[in-house]
């Protein structure tokens, strides 16, 4: 009899801890099973971050090249043509030509700035500081506004890789243009120093900035600095309200430097 | 672990109590039959040991209070419309279910095994319809770990799993020597403090 009661009791308790560590069991797996599910998701999340990276990487490249053929088409064969054109009329010497010709170093002006513009040739030949202040030159020059420009970091941002001094230029023309469609501004202020190994780039103006929450629905000029601050691994912050300007601080890392 | 755990059941209640404004409703129905559960333990020891009474008629009662609040408390969790039939109909059966049990089949002064294993069946059976929505679950934002109705879930889920063998013996548990029985209910004990301690850490994870 006391045989059977043992048995019993083995048995209750086999079967309570028993069934306890199968639940437990079906718990540890189940948590498992979920951590692997998000994992797998996290995973094809970030694949396909990374492939609308490359893509945005590989068009704006395209975008560059295809700039970079027609500016220099523009100016080799378009300036030239028109070059050709005015010693012809430089040698045929009439009324006709004498009205002409201010016409003529017009449109070859044109054509060289908007050749200069789609492909800044300076960034290869001179660095990217000339570069700047070629471009912020014709800006002052209209008389509009005015562009004061600081370089305390010497020859640091001459010695950018040619992809951060391209994506570079292409932002700080993107905010002149926004500044002087939008902001109506008197005074823009660009900066370049260091901090921390750090190559820091600001921008400013005292025009009428805009709502903080205008800078979170960005529109294509902005969105088109985002994309390439984020092509070379550029941080940056934004700092705006209605009536007190717009600033706008970028930070580059090291990388930017290795070409 | 039969002294601790007794006491051990006002650490969930005060945690609940201190967090109270900040329950969700399922928060609040495990709450309220951890208050249950506390009033009645205390009676039962009181008429067992100061009374010299047999406290098992207050097991029956209990477990149609326990059935219909677990009931309840999955009704809101599993928040299924197509359900809802099940959950009004469930809690009202189980009662009637219970009356019939303790009138015609076993005595309120015998332990209420059937219906104490048939809540444990539809309570495991919610646990586990709940583990599998979350595991088809899309949710971004919180992950599972941090959500309180799991810990509610999982306390509920091991809780049953473990007593469910103990409910269906628990007459035959009476024919035990005193040491083995001691045995048994200890190891019960200590499913119930893991179920508690899944409480508290559900109550303290509830946020606005």
């Amino acid at each position: 009899m006391q045989k059977v009661t043992d048995n019993i009791f083995l048995l209750v308790l086999f079967a309570m801890v028993g069934t306890f560590i199968v639940a437990a069991a079906f718990i540890f797996f189940f948590l498992k099973y979920q951590r692997n599910i998000s994992r797998q998701k996290e995973a094809l999340q970030k694949a396909a971050l990374e492939h609308s990276e490359q893509l945005l990487n590989a068009t704006l490249q395209s975008q560059e090249e295809e700039r970079k053929r027609i500016g220099q088409d523009l100016h080799d064969d378009v300036g030239a043509s028109l070059s050709n054109l005015k010693m012809i009329m430089a040698q045929n010497t009439g009324i006709t030509s004498d009205k002409h010709k201010p016409l003529i170093d017009n449109i070859i002006a044109t054509v060289r700035n908007i050749s200069h513009s789609l492909s800044p040739p300076g960034l290869d030949l001179f660095g990217f500081e000339f570069t700047l202040q070629e471009l912020l030159d014709t800006f002052n020059a209209s008389g509009n506004i005015r562009i004061h420009f600081e370089n305390r970091a010497d020859k640091k941002i001459d010695a950018l890789n040619k992809k951060t001094a391209l994506a570079l230029y292409r932002v700080i023309q993107e905010l002149l243009a926004n500044t002087i469609k939008h902001a109506g501004a008197k005074n823009i202020f660009l900066n370049f120093f260091t901090e921390n190994n750090c190559l820091v780039f600001t921008y400013g103006d005292d025009g009428k900035g805009m709502p903080e929450s205008m800078t979170k629905k960005s529109g294509m000029g902005m969105q088109n600095i985002e994309a390439r601050l984020k092509m070379i691994n550029a941080s940056f912050s934004i700092r705006t309200g209605e009536n007190k300007g717009f600033f706008i601080k970028i930070l580059l890392l090291e990388t930017a430097y290795n070409s | 672990m039969s002294v601790l755990v007794p006491w051990s059941i006002f650490l969930p209640i005060v945690i609940g109590l201190l967090k109270f404004k900040l329950l969700p409703k399922n928060a609040r129905i495990i709450w309220y039959y951890l208050l249950v559960s506390a009033v009645v333990n205390f009676a039962a020891s009181f008429i067992g040991r100061k009374l010299h009474a047999n406290n098992l008629p207050l097991i029956h009662i209990y477990t149609a209070i326990e059935g219909v609040l677990f009931c309840w408390f999955y009704k809101v969790t599993l928040q299924a419309p197509k359900n809802i039939l099940l959950f009004k109909l469930l809690p009202v059966l189980f009662v009637l279910v219970c009356i019939i049990n303790a009138l015609f089949f076993q005595s309120i002064y015998t332990y209420s095994s059937y219906t104490r294993s048939i809540e444990a069946i539809f309570c495991i059976l919610f646990a586990l319809n709940y583990f599998a929505r979350t595991a088809t679950m899309d949710n971004k934002e919180t992950k599972t770990i941090l959500l309180p109705e799991f810990h509610f879930n999982t306390g509920i889920f091991l809780y049953f799993s473990g007593a469910f063998m103990l409910f269906v013996f628990s007459n035959f548990i009476f024919t035990l020597s005193d040491n083995d029985y001691y045995t048994v209910w200890v190891i019960h004990a200590g499913f119930v403090l893991c179920m508690y301690l899944f409480f508290v850490t559900a109550f303290l994870l509830c946020k606005k």
